[in-house]
């Protein structure tokens, strides 16, 4: 029974924050000068045009209050309704959704790549034995987290399409381009989740109780992995909602260096064009995953670790 | 044998020689000359090249690297290195105004929430947590999309990012000291909020704070460079960091030193200031146990 209201206790949080996103960014682009009247507006000079301009307002209920355009606009969005692109004249859920798979593919390998990578680093720097080699794997995840994804981008791109010629450099669609593309995030991911772990695997490898087990003539291989890993792989999970937020952003960079097609580069031409209902439905889908990730995380922390009280 | 010996030895050389002993890392101390290197440039650019960065030369376009142009030449005959060391300037001013903003404006909503607890702290978090939820590029550019481009919007944009973690420690922070018995002491002696906040809270709250804002530069150079690079900055040709490696992609397989050395710097100066924000934390550790 605890368990059933901790979690329709986080679900109702997760609604909270998904409407505070949505609110927040209305009113912030609604700051913006030129209405998507001005942008679907064709044709017409002078008198004929602020007629026009106008007519369209009206058609598109933009006189109204602030406060009336508001509720209709949440309650739109409610149906998946987040007005016109004002660029492609076109419903911005259409744009939207039309690079969606693009992008979830890319993400959804970069993560992958990202989670094993990081996992068998950050184990590695506790297995390994050769001082020279763990101060190597201790050194380099630091070093992925500080290139930036452009450069990690940039570079793939000069190795695997114009030395070894092994993808195509723009917009590349086989899967070959789909996993080197997604390299450039699932470096910075994996970097940091093998940051994470080794400082946890670190410090648990150190507490009393893994003494305790060593005397009770376990050894250090199998403490590590029936009881450390499984202790520090917590807090891995717990920064795991951040983890796809970074990859999901990431992927804004490496989708315009790599020209392939998806949600990242929709973002970035409709922030050039002003293209508010495009910017508005990206945040609200950016934060609705976030949500979705940690809401699963927060589900499965107390099976995982039965020592959570749920509350 | 003295006496000393047989104290715990750190706790001697966290105070007495710190900076000496800091200085024999030889990566912290490779970390802090960059960063000097880096003030330099954007202080006074003309001490590290004589070149113009605006200036057309017809007779060099696009040439390599080589003793004359470090880092060759674009294609109006630039020379890319001077226009690293003068884009220092708009992209350091971006990412410090970035941190900046995340400092003042989280410290603030961190201390109050901390300070006055109850609904408010609730209400206050609540939001901050919403802030957290959504990722720091996508907000980043949801709001040039109210502001535009420049160096300011950027610095703006980022710096917005990092109000939420900010406020999060500050009232961990805040939260922990009021508890303190000087803090209690000093209300008993009648002392009013603000006389404690000021005289207590601040000044011992602030320290680990401002730890995690010296780490926030890095992540600042490295937002502000990427949306620099996704053409949100200042326009050309005013030379930026980011953008300068956007420049150079035009010319990638043939002339790739044009955007990856300065990307080289980028990655530089983001991993220094990592490494100094670093080992400052550890040596506040150190000294604090």
């Amino acid at each position: 029974m605890g368990y059933l209201k901790y979690i329709s206790r986080r679900l109702v949080y997760g609604i909270l924050v998904l409407f505070l996103t949505f609110t927040g960014s209305f009113f912030l682009l609604f700051i913006v000068p030129g209405d998507a009247a001005g942008a679907l507006t064709t044709g017409g000079e002078g008198a004929n045009l602020a007629a026009a301009l106008q007519e369209q307002r009206e058609v598109l209920g933009l006189d109204r209050p602030i406060q009336t355009q508001y509720f209709d606009a949440l309650w739109s969005a409610l149906h998946g309704d987040f007005g016109i692109s004002f660029r492609e004249k076109v419903p911005a859920s259409t744009v939207y959704f039309e690079a969606f798979g693009d992008t979830l593919r890319l993400a959804s390998v970069g993560l992958l790549l990202a989670i094993v990578v990081g996992l068998a680093v950050g184990l590695l720097t506790q297995v390994v034995h050769l001082a020279w080699l763990r101060e190597l794997l201790l050194a380099v995840p630091p070093l992925f987290v500080s290139l930036p994804i452009f450069l990690t981008a940039l570079l793939l791109l000069q190795l695997f399409a114009f030395k070894l010629g092994l993808i195509e450099p723009f917009g590349d669609e086989s899967l070959a381009g789909l996993v080197i593309a997604s390299l450039c995030i699932a470096f910075p991911g994996g970097a940091n989740i093998a940051q994470l772990l080794a400082v946890n695997l670190e410090r648990t490898m150190r507490s009393p109780y893994v003494e305790t087990l060593s005397n009770w003539g376990l050894t250090r291989r199998e403490i590590l992995y029936r009881h450390g890993l499984k202790n520090a792989v917590l807090p891995v999970l717990t920064s795991f909602g951040t983890t796809v937020g970074n990859i999901f952003a990431g992927t804004v960079i490496t989708e315009t260096v790599f020209s392939r097609n998806g949600v990242g580069r929709i973002i970035v031409d409709a922030v050039n064009a002003k293209d508010i209902p495009v910017v508005l439905i990206s945040v609200t889908i950016s934060a609705a995953i976030f949500v979705v990730v940690n809401l699963l995380v927060d589900a499965l922390y107390p099976i995982i670790d039965k020592r959570i009280q749920v509350a | 044998m003295t006496i000393t010996s047989f104290l715990p030895r750190t706790a001697f050389a966290a105070r007495g020689g710190a900076r000496r002993r800091l200085m024999r890392q030889p990566t912290f101390a490779l970390a802090a000359a960059w960063l000097a290197l880096v003030l330099v440039a954007a202080a006074a650019p003309g001490l590290l090249t004589r070149y113009d960065p605006y200036a057309i030369d017809e007779d060099h376009v696009l040439a390599p690297m080589s003793a004359a142009h470090w880092f060759g030449t674009d294609q109006f005959g630039r020379d890319t290195y001077a226009r690293v060391v003068y884009g220092t300037v708009e992209s350091l001013k971006a990412a410090v105004l970035a941190v900046l903003i995340g400092l003042v404006v989280g410290s603030l909503i961190g201390l109050l929430s901390g300070f006055v607890a109850g609904k408010v702290d609730t209400a206050v978090m609540r939001l901050v947590d919403t802030m957290l939820a959504i990722p720091a590029l996508i907000l980043s550019l949801a709001i040039l999309t109210t502001l535009g481009p420049g160096t300011i919007s950027i610095g703006i944009a980022i710096g917005v990012n990092s109000i939420a973690s900010i406020a999060r420690l500050m009232r961990s922070e805040v939260l922990s000291v009021k508890e303190r018995a000087y803090v209690e002491a000093s209300r008993f002696f009648g002392h009013g909020m603000w006389y404690r906040l000021g005289r207590h809270v601040i000044p011992n709250a602030s320290g680990s704070v401002l730890t995690a804002a010296i780490l926030d530069i890095g992540t600042a150079i490295l937002g502000v460079a990427s949306l620099s690079f996704l053409g949100l900055g200042a326009p050309p040709p005013t030379p930026e960091w980011g953008s300068l490696v956007a420049e150079g992609r035009g010319f990638f397989p043939t002339q790739w030193w044009m955007s990856i050395l300065p990307g080289a710097v980028i990655a530089v100066s983001v991993l220094s200031v990592y490494k100094v924000a670093r080992v400052l934390r550890n040596s506040r550790s150190a000294n604090i146990a």
